[in-house]
């Protein structure tokens, strides 16, 4: 065979990696209002930046008729690319082949991604679009997912992990997601479970839809799984292109700097008319923010979430910041075991990778009764626990702004 | 140590070899598998159930094959996933020969102030 034959044998191979699944998968792919793993990927990466990794990869079994389904590629596509200049590690699983279900060389492929990642300081964005463990290779397919677990958790704290989840993730499928800083959902396409809604039929004989148990507005309202919401897929890779906008690559960079435009010396004079002078009256913190931050530009990080306290990233004079902050506009700001949790991580994230805490505090104490009480509240955030630890054992730099003077909580 | 059951994510975190279990060994009564065999069955040989005279009993038959084939720890050993298959009754004195062996263990993660747990 001649050079050019060679040649033609390997764009027409590459050509049949690309095409996953095949034409009708894709076809119903896009009738669910999905994008396909490639699509996604040319989406979210700056144009042109994408190099892929472990095209020709196909797995090796043979149980439960596998051996005539090899696809290239095994159902994810890997490999690296930039987000406005900086390389970042992706990972793209393809729902059209084997409906994205991981298999051991799958996995060994997200792992390899995962190590280039940790060995070269870069984040990792994983796009899951997966039905979970590919039954019919049995407790390989499990290795693989447990092999995942291992790097997420090494991994955890010296770069930045961040999940989108863009298809129906069950079982394995969901817990690596659960464990990286931050999880993406999209309303209507988006579902996490450990299980489904049959085996909850099955075993406690309740009645849920796919929405209740796990959607997109369950997980970021009720459960607190999910950090962002989004109204599509595009918005959702966007969202997540502004939020690496403000983190380092790693747990020794700096973050990038803003283009600090606004000007540092900017006072607001709004600023003496936002909080009424009755303590009793609430108002939205939300607006005290946004006077103050570089060019009102916010990115909340949970914000259906215990919303009794907001966080979110911003810039002051350039600087990248994460903000926690009071809202008297719900519950008064109380604080209760959710809103404890919700700031505790987000303040543990910004210490893991240096970015500055800002608090503005408007709090009028801990939740009284049964319910916090009985959820262990003094575990969650009394003074000697997890909020408190978290922020006492924080080395990046903070520091508090009271809007209104605080006052110090249970006794009262 | 497996006793029985270790199916899907749950065998995954329970200080399995993938996650660093530096000794892992299961009875000859474990089961480690994705799931239990009947969810495989039906996720499996859907179609073929279906599409069967007497799906009940189809469903029984694929089971039983299905069990035999892989509600058992052979699977796992072949992989190395588990270092042995033991008698029950040896138990005791593996677990003390194996912490034994560990106790000059060594071993690192990546310089970090601390990770990113779930609270």
């Amino acid at each position: 065979m001649s050079m050019r034959e060679k040649l033609d044998l390997l764009e027409r191979r590459r050509a049949e990696a690309e095409q996953g699944g095949g034409a009708a998968r894709l076809k119903a792919q896009h009738a669910k209002g999905k994008l396909s793993a490639r699509e996604r990927l040319d989406a979210f990466l700056d144009e042109g930046s994408f190099t892929e990794l472990d095209r020709f990869v196909t797995h090796r079994s043979t149980d439960f008729g596998l051996a005539d389904q090899i696809v290239y590629g095994d159902g994810v596509v890997t490999g690296f690319g930039k987000v406005n200049g900086r390389i970042v590690y992706v990972f793209s699983q393809d729902f059209t082949v084997l409906g994205g279900s991981l298999s051991e060389t799958h996995a060994e492929k997200i792992c390899k991604i995962m190590e280039l990642a940790m060995r070269n300081g870069a984040p990792v964005i994983g796009l899951n679009d997966s039905g979970g463990a590919r039954i019919q290779e049995g407790v390989v397919s499990l290795g693989g997912y447990a092999d995942i677990f291992l790097r997420n958790t090494l991994a955890s704290g010296v770069v930045p992990q961040i999940s989108a989840i863009l298809g129906p993730c069950a079982g394995g499928a969901v817990y690596s997601p659960a464990i990286t800083d931050f999880t993406f959902m999209v309303r209507g396409t988006s579902y996490m479970f450990v299980t489904g809604p049959n085996v909850v039929k099955t075993v406690t004989h309740e009645d849920v839809t796919m929405e209740q148990l796990g959607g997109a507005d369950t997980h970021g309202g009720t459960s607190g799984v999910s950090h962002f919401t989004c109204g599509s897929e595009l918005e959702c890779l966007e969202q997540i292109r502004t939020l690496l906008s403000y983190l380092p690559s790693n747990n020794v960079d700096a973050p990038p700097r803003g283009a600090g435009t606004d000007p540092r010396d900017r006072r607001d004079e709004a600023l003496l008319d936002l909080v009424p002078d009755n303590a009793n009256k609430p108002y939205d913190m939300h607006e005290v923010l946004k006077r103050v931050i570089d060019d009102a530009e916010f990115l909340e990080v949970q914000p259906d979430f215990a919303a009794n306290i907001i966080v979110g990233f911003a810039r002051l004079g350039g600087y990248s910041v994460g903000i926690v902050a009071n809202q008297p506009a719900v519950l008064a700001g109380v604080l209760d075991i959710n809103a404890s949790v919700k700031a505790a991580r987000f303040i543990r994230f910004c210490d893991c990778f240096n970015i500055p805490i800002v608090t503005c505090e408007d709090v009028p104490g801990f939740l009284p009764g049964l319910a916090q009480e009985h959820g262990g509240i003094i575990k969650g955030s009394s003074p000697d626990s997890r909020r408190n630890t978290v922020e006492s054992s924080s080395t990046a730099p903070s520091c508090c702004l009271p809007t209104v003077k605080p006052l110090f909580p249970s006794s009262r | 140590m497996i006793t029985r059951k270790a199916y899907g994510g749950a065998y995954d975190v329970m200080s399995s070899k993938h996650i660093r279990g530096d000794f892992n060994v299961a009875w000859p009564t474990a089961e480690i598998a994705v799931m239990g065999p009947k969810g495989a069955v039906e996720i499996l040989f859907k179609k073929e159930i279906a599409e069967s005279a007497d799906p009940v009993a189809a469903t029984e038959e694929k089971v039983a094959e299905y069990s035999g084939k892989f509600a058992n720890p052979y699977v796992a050993a072949s992989r190395g996933f588990v270092d042995d298959i033991i008698d029950p009754r040896d138990t005791r004195p593996r677990l003390i020969n194996a912490l034994e062996s560990l106790q000059g263990k060594r071993d690192t993660n990546p310089p970090k102030k601390h990770g990113n747990i779930p609270l």
